[in-house]
């Protein structure tokens, strides 16, 4: 079964992957901020028993440090998921293309991802996951506000629709701020590669609807779809304005970047991220002539991360350890 | 006296540190502190905002407006002060318990305080119904201004209809 990030579409243009994720609550327990650990544990088996054949039930809290971080760097949990100290149950199918976070700041959060530029078809996909566990589980809904969720900031539709995008020209040339301010003027936001408070890495980040109330899932995503496509032309101006300006200093940098993840023998995250992404900017504008990898760089970028290393290794890693391990790890990719 | 840290612009910020019982001194520039602050997370930008959203809405007297809501969630027990510490509510009645002051929270955080998009099967009916009656009122209008009189008699039997079911 191909994963999401497995797919070439993850690598074909600035847009790595497409995101839906659905906020729900069941009527009868209380949100998060007041429910029991008991009533946590009644919810999550209710929930996970209804979507039992559908679904692979991951036993969240008996996973060990490494494999959360694991889950959480495959962006199939989010980090608030990792932080709440109360029961918590997940779902998800073997593709990584959905998942449903139980117990998370609501008691349902469905998420559908899918490689490249599709975000209908993930929203497609997350509104039927929505309607099969409403068959039978009576939500938390109301005739005004919608879907009531813990935060008033998810009201409405509890509808976060999201790009993740790569945009290394925008941030090297210094548009990012201004595209930034563009951006929050039409209800979106720019996060980093893990949402909410998380560090910018590699130039990816996330573009996302703010407001969630008053306007329905299409538009919000018509409109994010608009403003997404804006960015990317951008991008994709500075990417061609440093092929035709400065085609040798730009093509300088990447295979720069080539022979580093060649031949290091220790990186740190950051630096491999920034080196990947110059690799992914030179196989996108075709400046980079090397065979490609099997997989995707976005893939890579994943596997290289703390959790996706310490899996692969098989064992705890410092942080010493790790940056020799990510090197290996590059270099065996990378190889003549 | 240097930055501990940069060593290179002068100390201006002296601090003292006592954990169980052990002192320690830093002395900073205003560059190196400012740049020790932990950056100010999500939910600490969000209940200052509802200090100032929550608190006025808009519709009520001067007199119902001094104070917020003093009462308590009946249901789960949250306080509308809880509520502006965590930003979270508590269970689905919290909705109804704080309405006068979420009201004004939400328009101001969202685009509108209306939801206007899916609706479950089950508890959505009554919102379907309701906006199938705006609906129809509309094309009940605009069948009037174009004469099309069988054509409203039918809309308008449908509109009673629906008023029956919808409160």
């Amino acid at each position: 079964m191909k994963t999401w990030h497995s797919e070439a579409k993850a690598d074909e243009t600035p847009i790595i992957s497409s995101r839906v994720r659905l906020a729900r609550n069941i009527k009868k327990y209380p949100f998060l901020s007041r429910i029991t650990p008991e009533q946590s544990k009644m919810m999550i088996r209710e929930t996970t028993d209804r979507l039992s054949n559908h679904f692979e039930f991951i036993a969240f809290d008996q996973k060990s440090d490494a494999e959360k971080r694991f889950l959480l760097e495959r962006h199939i949990i989010s980090p608030e998921f990792l932080k709440i100290t109360k029961p918590k149950g997940l779902l998800m199918q073997r593709d990584e293309k959905i998942s449903i976070m139980i117990n998370e700041e609501d008691h349902i959060r469905i998420q559908a991802i899918c490689a490249g530029d599709d975000i209908d078809s993930v929203w497609d996909t997350a509104n039927k996951v929505d309607d099969l566990l409403e068959e039978n589980t009576e939500y938390a809904f109301d005739k005004d506000y919608g879907y009531l969720t813990s935060c008033p900031t998810n009201t409405g539709t509890g509808l976060r629709a999201s790009f993740m995008v790569h945009l290394p020209m925008l941030e090297r040339t210094g548009q990012f701020k201004s595209v930034l301010t563009a951006v929050s003027k039409f209800g979106m936001t720019i996060r980093g590669i893990y949402g909410e408070g998380s560090e910018p890495m590699g130039h990816i980040f996330q573009i996302s609807n703010q407001i969630t109330m008053g306007k329905s899932e299409e538009d919000i995503i018509s409109s994010l779809k608009r403003i997404t496509s804006q960015v990317i032309e951008s991008e994709t101006r500075f990417q061609e304005k440093a092929l035709s300006e400065r085609r040798i200093s730009t093509a300088d940098r990447i295979y720069r970047s080539f022979g580093t993840l060649r031949y290091a023998r220790s990186l740190s995250g950051k630096e491999a991220m920034e080196h990947l992404s110059s690799i992914r900017m030179g196989y996108m504008m075709k400046i980079l002539d090397a065979p490609k990898p099997d997989l995707t760089l976005y893939q890579i970028m994943m596997d290289i991360q703390p959790g996706n290393l310490q899996l692969i290794k098989g064992r705890e890693l410092n942080e010493i350890e790790r940056d020799i391990a990510r090197a290996e790890y590059l270099r065996g990719i990378f190889k003549d | 006296m240097l930055c501990e840290k940069c060593h290179q612009k002068q100390a201006t910020v002296h601090m003292q540190q006592i954990i169980n019982g052990q002192k320690t001194e830093m002395h900073l520039c205003q560059d190196c502190v400012e740049q020790t602050e932990k950056p100010l997370t999500f939910d600490q930008f969000f209940s200052g905002l509802l200090d100032f959203f929550g608190g006025m809405p808009e519709s009520v007297s001067p007199a119902q407006n001094s104070k917020e809501c003093i009462c308590k969630c009946p249901r789960c027990g949250l306080s509308y002060e809880d509520f502006k510490k965590t930003g979270r509510l508590g269970c689905s009645d919290c909705y109804q318990t704080f309405q006068r002051e979420l009201e004004s929270v939400l328009k101001n955080i969202q685009g509108g305080n209306r939801h206007e998009g899916k609706y479950p099967q089950k508890s959505g009916v009554e919102l379907l119904n309701r906006r199938k009656l705006s609906r129809l009122k509309l094309e009940l209008a605009k069948a009037i201004e174009e004469e099309q009189y069988e054509n409203a008699a039918k809309l308008r039997d449908q509109i009673r209809e629906l008023e029956g079911s919808v409160t």
